[in-house]
């Protein structure tokens, strides 16, 4: 399902990436790095109507030749990326927001760790088994 | 060698980009002056001009060329005529874009046309030998024009009209039969001077109808061009506007022939024609600026081009022709403003294409021809924007330019992946690639359209030569350095800073592979900061490993060390075994020797390296400095005060922690902190070795002391920076690392080590990246060791000299010398108080300019153990709270750091007091008879009554007390003295003095008189305390003028049955003789002899005397017979009677005493003297 699952901390900072064994490593971290300039942009150009609960699920922010970058931002400005095979056509836009929707549940379980220290790197095998499981799909 | 700097601007726009929309501006500036072309010849100089830059996956010049009607204009002596020339630059010059999309070539009398093909009578034995002739776009381009005008300067009213009417006819003729077959049209345009007006010269339609005859022209052909310099240009934009109606015509004519020729053909033998047709339609239809038709029949012919069978053999054709067709469509679409039309196309476009991918052998044609078509899009859309199309963030030209930068790149990989073992050719099969007949064929078998190779064995040699060209003759990085720096700046301008980097990476990857690693390694640079600003350490990681390679091989050693260093910390993940060779390196290039090469360096590279850095090394290396703020490097370093604050006689301590998270053990030779500190310029050195050892993974600490300046007091000294010399001492290579602050400021800051939420951190961190060092100091003066007892009473009496006593003692190590005292009112208390309240030392008390400050009170030097004492004063005038400043400067030599120090110390202390009314005075003014009196007359004796009610919360002594009296009042009895000198009164107690005085004479009557003041002199009832005196207002009297003035004449008391002689001596004081009647009552206590009523005449200055003997009857205090008088004759002003007068100034009773014994002679005596005291 999905190549990349990226979860990028408050200042922009990686927390835990994902990649898909076989793939080109380097590229997805590329590619979920330069995913936050439109998440950036998508973010502050909501931040300036006030009043307007965002919507934390960005969507697509871009699609190249072999991947699509979706994005998603919490409250804390916490972004989740994920990247999907561009040719990949099983995946719609709800079922990306679904997985995303488990992805901030599963970083919420995460952050309640008292021996987890914000804005750190993800160390957690529960953390592990829950994004192999979301890629897998199940 | 020497490295040098290009600033990045320069890198990103380094060379300039060989695309296509740098043929087109050629070609704009080729037609600007279109005069150039010899019309004759089939004109490929531009082609021939592109042979060296040839590229045969991109789009041919004349497509890019925006089609516009070409019209000719014929009979323009443009460099003899001065007219013609404006016409002509009316006409071609400067066009606008508002202007028709019109194309003139200005055309001489010898043109000719290219020839015309045998018209085919029938197709059916017809094969077509490719898709697109590449003839066609530039003759309809720039060789067949749509409209010849012919040019001649002709008046309606010339006097040879019928000469030059018949020269013209016989022009148009000639020009008519040099268009031979073709169907362009002609027209004729009359340059006349004069301007005619219509109705006026009715021969004007006559002669142009003829005119019209002679040549055999259509009515609507023939204009008239006015040339007047004022309105020309505005002459012209009409007529060109007929001559593009004409010149349209001409186009649909020739769109209507070519669709004529579909119903020869079939679709078994003609499919080519098909598509050929419609893109025929479609360039006619652009010609005629129908953009709408022309792209309708361009998707037609797209679709054509779709249902041809394609193989290996004929697939590049259809690519470059459904590469020609796409950006036709692209275009238009673009021009029609529908962007999302344009961009669906292309996406199909590639979507159909990509996976036609080839012959094996030739895999980088597809990626080549695929880069082709997205940097056209690229460009297309670019000018697009450039003209006012929209962009956002996310649909973008960048995105175009970056994908055709991957193609290129990809293009590179398979061609030096397939070509691996290509030798040279042996013929040329590639001759005259450029000049092919038809587009996209194969230069060894031109003119064949076929599904299979013609001949099995060219073919294999032609795919040799294209692969050898491929490899040897492109310069893959002039391809794909300008894409990058194409996409880098349209993802500049639509704001995505982090795909920017991301392609300045892959840029510098270009630059490492084409040799030029300075630049690369200038890219990497800026790139990196970001990288770790933002904690991305895996692209770090990646963009170090390339910025390794290219310091390596441009011997940039300030870098390299740089880069290295951060290699080797734990942020990178790289391998330990990576970490030690860099490590290796670096320790080879500490002793002087070129260090390895990084893995991965080609041969030829290696050796210009080697040499870089064996030249480099050679000669003497200057130090290098490594700002390891910028970085994220193995060592650590953090520098603090122990204290936020020292007093100046303290020893400052920095410590400095170390940490090393390289996996062996570093080395240092030196560590030095900069402190700004006004005595140090000197930096705080540790030069031992020994102590620079940094296990791995450990904290070392070391610290280092300084004695802080005296001038340094009250300032806050910082941590400038840390330094530290790489290496063991005696190395050949000086290098310093170098921490701005305390070395976490810069890029490390914020990210490296600082935790986000550092109150999470406290428990699980260790104490290196959690503890905020301290980077400031203040420095406080030396903390006093003088003993100051200081004693008051807090309750100050107004008006009292409060002494303050003040006891030092030296308790200090030594002598305290230059004793300085400053003592006065708070600085901070209100001005009013300043003037109220008076501060003096000892000696100052009798000064009478006292301020509220004692300043610069010097006291001298104390020996160790002395003591010393002494008093200040204070003078409170109002009663309120005050507080005063004790400052007490001095100063001690010190033993400090083995010198002998001169070191200042201040005290300071604040005392308060309050300040309260010591007494009350009120004063009276009395009459002889103790009666309360405002009046006096002159020369009246009375008293002053002053009364004074303690308040103090002390017992207080007055000491004394004066009258000062004004001048006209003098005081009665020279010996009078204070009746309160050393009374004591405690609080709520009252004391009352007395004075008698009178008033001169010389006052005028009537007026009030101000006596003076009474001066009381007091102190507290304590024996050291100073007398001081307060000053109190006497209340003034009415003075009265009395005529007459009667004085009485009486012993102070009698004894019954004695006789007691009385008398009153009445005088007269004013200037008239006053006649008196004076009655004398009588009394029951007394006889007497005397007048009983008596009258008197008294002279002015003169006094009657007039006596009284008594006999007392009765004892006791008994009445006086009363005396009363009057005024007979009235003196103006003055009252009749003076019976107020007497009332008050005769005494009315007496003290009779009773017969004494013969004894009791004494208590008579002593009666006398309380006679006084008992009356009232």
């Amino acid at each position: 399902m999905a190549v990349c699952v990226a979860v990028i901390g408050k200042e922009n900072s990686p927390l835990y990436v994902w990649v898909g064994s076989g793939r080109e490593e380097l590229h997805l971290h590329y590619l979920a790095h330069t995913g936050l300039d439109v998440i950036q942009e998508k973010v502050a150009a909501v931040s300036k109507t006030p009043g307007d609960t965002r919507e934390l699920y960005l969507g697509l922010l871009y699609a190249s030749e072999e991947y699509k970058v979706f994005g998603y931002t919490t409250n804390t400005r916490v972004k989740f990326v994920i990247i999907t095979d561009a040719a990949n056509t099983t995946l719609r836009d709800n079922e990306i927001r679904m997985m995303f929707r488990r992805l901030h549940n599963m970083y919420t379980n995460v952050v309640c760790n008292p021996f987890y220290i914000p804005g750190e790197q993800i160390t957690s095998r529960e953390f592990d088994r829950g994004v192999a499981a979301l890629v897998a799909g199940n | 060698m020497k490295y040098t700097i290009y600033s990045l601007q320069n890198i990103l726009t380094y060379k300039k980009i060989k695309s296509t929309r740098d043929q087109t501006k050629a070609q704009d500036a080729g037609r600007e002056n279109p005069c150039s072309p010899p019309p004759c010849q089939p004109d490929f100089s531009l082609c021939g001009k592109m042979e060296d830059d040839f590229d045969p996956y991109s789009l041919p010049p004349e497509v890019t060329t925006q089609p516009h009607a070409l019209i000719g204009m014929l009979g323009l002596d443009t460099s003899n005529k001065a007219t013609h020339k404006a016409v002509w630059e009316a006409f071609a010059l400067n066009r606008r874009t508002d202007r028709t999309p019109l194309h003139f070539c200005h055309l001489n009398n010898d043109f000719q046309m290219p020839p015309m093909k045998q018209k085919r009578q029938s197709y059916e034995w017809y094969i077509p030998k490719g898709i697109l002739k590449s003839n066609w776009i530039p003759k309809y381009l720039y060789h067949v024009p749509a409209l010849v005008v012919l040019f001649y300067d002709l008046d309606w009213n010339d006097s040879s009209w019928t000469e030059k009417k018949n020269e013209v006819a016989g022009q148009v003729q000639s020009l008519k039969t040099v268009l031979g077959g073709r169907n362009s049209r002609v027209a004729l345009v009359l340059i006349q001077s004069g301007i005619s007006v219509p109705g006026e010269d009715t021969g004007a339609a006559e002669k142009a109808a003829t005119l019209c005859t002679a040549c055999d022209l259509p009515a609507k052909h023939l204009f008239v061009l006015p040339h007047s310099d004022v309105h020309l240009l505005g002459y012209t934009v009409r007529l060109e506007n007929a001559l593009s109606e004409i010149a349209w015509n001409f186009y649909q004519g020739e769109a209507k022939g070519v669709r004529a020729h579909r119903d020869f053909l079939n679709k078994t033998n003609h499919t080519l024609l098909f598509v050929r047709h419609q893109f025929k339609l479609g360039f006619l239809n652009e010609m005629r600026n129908d953009a709408q038709a022309a792209i309708k029949h361009y998707a037609q012919c797209y679709h054509h081009l779709l249902e041809l069978r394609s193989t290996d053999t004929n697939l590049h054709e259809i690519r470059i022709v459904a590469a020609i067709v796409n950006y036709k469509i692209c275009r238009l679409d673009f021009t029609l403003n529908l962007p999302r039309d344009a961009i669906a196309q292309f996406r199909r476009h590639i979507d159909l294409f990509r996976q036609r991918t080839g012959p094996k052998e030739l895999i980088f044609e597809h990626y080549a021809w695929l880069s082709r078509q997205y940097q056209i899009f690229g460009d297309v859309f670019e000018e697009a924007v450039r003209t006012g199309l929209p962009a956002v963030q996310t649909q973008h030209p960048g995105f175009y330019y970056q994908q055709a930068a991957q193609y290129a790149v990809l293009r590179r990989k398979t061609a030096l992946q397939v070509c691996k073992e290509v030798a040279a050719p042996v013929s040329d099969l590639l001759e005259g690639w450029s000049k092919l007949e038809f587009y996209g064929q194969r230069p060894w078998r031109p003119g064949k359209h076929s599904l299979e190779p013609p001949e099995q064995q060219r073919e294999m040699e032609g795919i040799k030569e294209v692969q050898y060209h491929e490899v040897k003759e492109v310069n893959h990085s002039d391809f794909i350095i300008p894409l990058f720096s194409s996409a880098i700046s349209q993802f500049k301008k639509y704001r995505c800073p982090r795909i920017k980097r991301h392609l300045m990476v892959q840029m510098a990857e270009e630059y490492h592979q084409a040799n030029d690693s300075s630049k690369a390694l200038t890219l990497l640079n800026h790139v990196m900061w970001d990288y770790r600003s933002e904690k991305w350490w895996s692209l770090l990681q990646s963009a170090s490993v390339l910025g390794l390679k290219c310091a390596f091989n441009t011997a940039a050693i300030t870098e390299y060390f740089g880069l290295a260093l951060e290699y080797m910390g734990k942020r990178l993940s790289t391998t330990d075994e990576e970490k030690k060779r860099v490590h290796n390196n670096l320790l080879r290039l500490l002793n002087g020797v070129t260090p390895e090469p990084e893995p991965g360096t080609s041969s030829e590279i290696l050796t210009a390296a080697t040499e870089a850095w064996s030249t480099l090394l050679g000669a003497q290396v200057s130090p290098i400095t490594v700002d390891m703020t910028a970085l994220v490097p193995c060592l650590e370093v953090r520098a603090s005060f122990q204290k936020s604050q020292y007093h100046v006689d303290q020893e400052v301590s920095v410590s400095v922690k170390i940490r090393n998270t390289y996996s062996c053990t570093v080395f240092l030779s030196s560590l030095s902190v900069g402190v700004s500190s006004m005595s140090h310029l000197d930096r705080l050195v540790e030069a031992n070795p020994d102590k620079l050892v940094l296990p791995p993974g450990q904290v070392i600490e070391v610290s280092l002391h300084f004695v802080p300046h005296v001038e340094d007091v009250g300032k806050k000294l910082k941590v400038v920076d840390v330094r530290t010399q790489l290496g063991a001492p005696g190395s050949t290579v000086v290098v310093w690392l170098h921490w701005s602050g305390s070395g976490n400021e810069g890029v490390t800051m914020h990210a490296a080590s600082a935790p986000a939420f550092p109150e999470f951190s406290v428990l699980c961190r260790d104490e290196f990246d959690t503890a905020p060092p301290l980077v400031e100091t203040e420095i406080l003066p030396r903390q006093p060791l003088l003993t100051v007892e200081v004693s008051y009473d807090t309750t100050a009496l107004v008006w009292e000299w409060l002494p303050v006593k003040i006891h030092l003692t030296n308790t200090e190590a030594s002598m305290v010398s230059d004793i300085t005292i400053n003592f006065g009112l708070h600085s901070s208390s209100h001005s009013n108080l300043e003037h109220a309240t008076q501060v003096c030392s000892a000696s100052g008390l009798q000064s009478d300019k006292l301020g509220s400050q004692v300043t610069g009170f010097t006291c001298g030097n104390l020996g160790i153990g002395e003591a010393t004492f002494l008093v200040f004063y204070v003078k409170s005038l109002t009663s309120s709270e005050r507080a005063y400043t004790l400052k007490i400067e001095y100063s001690v030599s010190l033993q400090l750091g083995g010198t002998v120090v001169c070191c200042p110390c201040t005290y300071e202390k604040t005392i308060q007091t309050q300040a309260r009314i010591p007494f009350q005075v009120s004063v009276e003014t009395q009459s002889l008879k103790f009666e309360k009196l405002a009046r006096v007359a002159n020369g009246e004796s009375f008293l002053v009554v002053p009364r004074i009610k303690c308040t103090s919360h002390v017992p207080i002594t007055l000491t004394n007390s004066s009258l000062s009296l004004a001048g006209e009042v003098y005081q009665i009895g020279t010996d009078a003295a204070s009746h309160v000198v050393n009374t004591e009164l405690c609080e709520g107690e009252m004391g009352v003095d007395c004075f008698c005085i009178a008033v001169d004479d010389k006052v005028v009557a009537n007026s009030a008189v101000t006596l003076g003041q009474y001066v009381l002199y007091w102190k507290r009832s304590e024996a050291d305390s100073v007398a001081v005196s307060v000053s109190v207002g006497l209340p003034s009297v009415v003075v009265e003028h009395w005529g007459v003035w009667v004085e009485c004449e009486v012993a102070p008391q009698g004894t019954v049955r004695t006789p007691l002689p009385l008398a009153y001596s009445i005088s007269n004081h004013g200037s008239h003789t006053a006649e008196l009647a004076l009655s004398m009552q009588v009394s029951d206590a007394f006889m007497f002899a005397g007048h009983k009523e008596v009258r008197l005449r008294v002279l002015p200055g003169c006094s009657e005397r007039i006596t009284y003997t008594l006999y007392p009857l009765l004892a006791g205090n008994v009445h006086l017979p009363k005396l009363s008088l009057s005024v007979e004759s009235h003196s103006p002003g003055q009252p009749t009677s003076v019976d107020p007068l007497l009332a008050r100034i005769l005494p009315t009773h007496i003290y009779i005493m009773p017969q004494s014994k013969e004894s009791d002679q004494r208590i008579s005596l002593l009666g006398n003297n309380f006679s006084t005291l008992v009356i009232g």
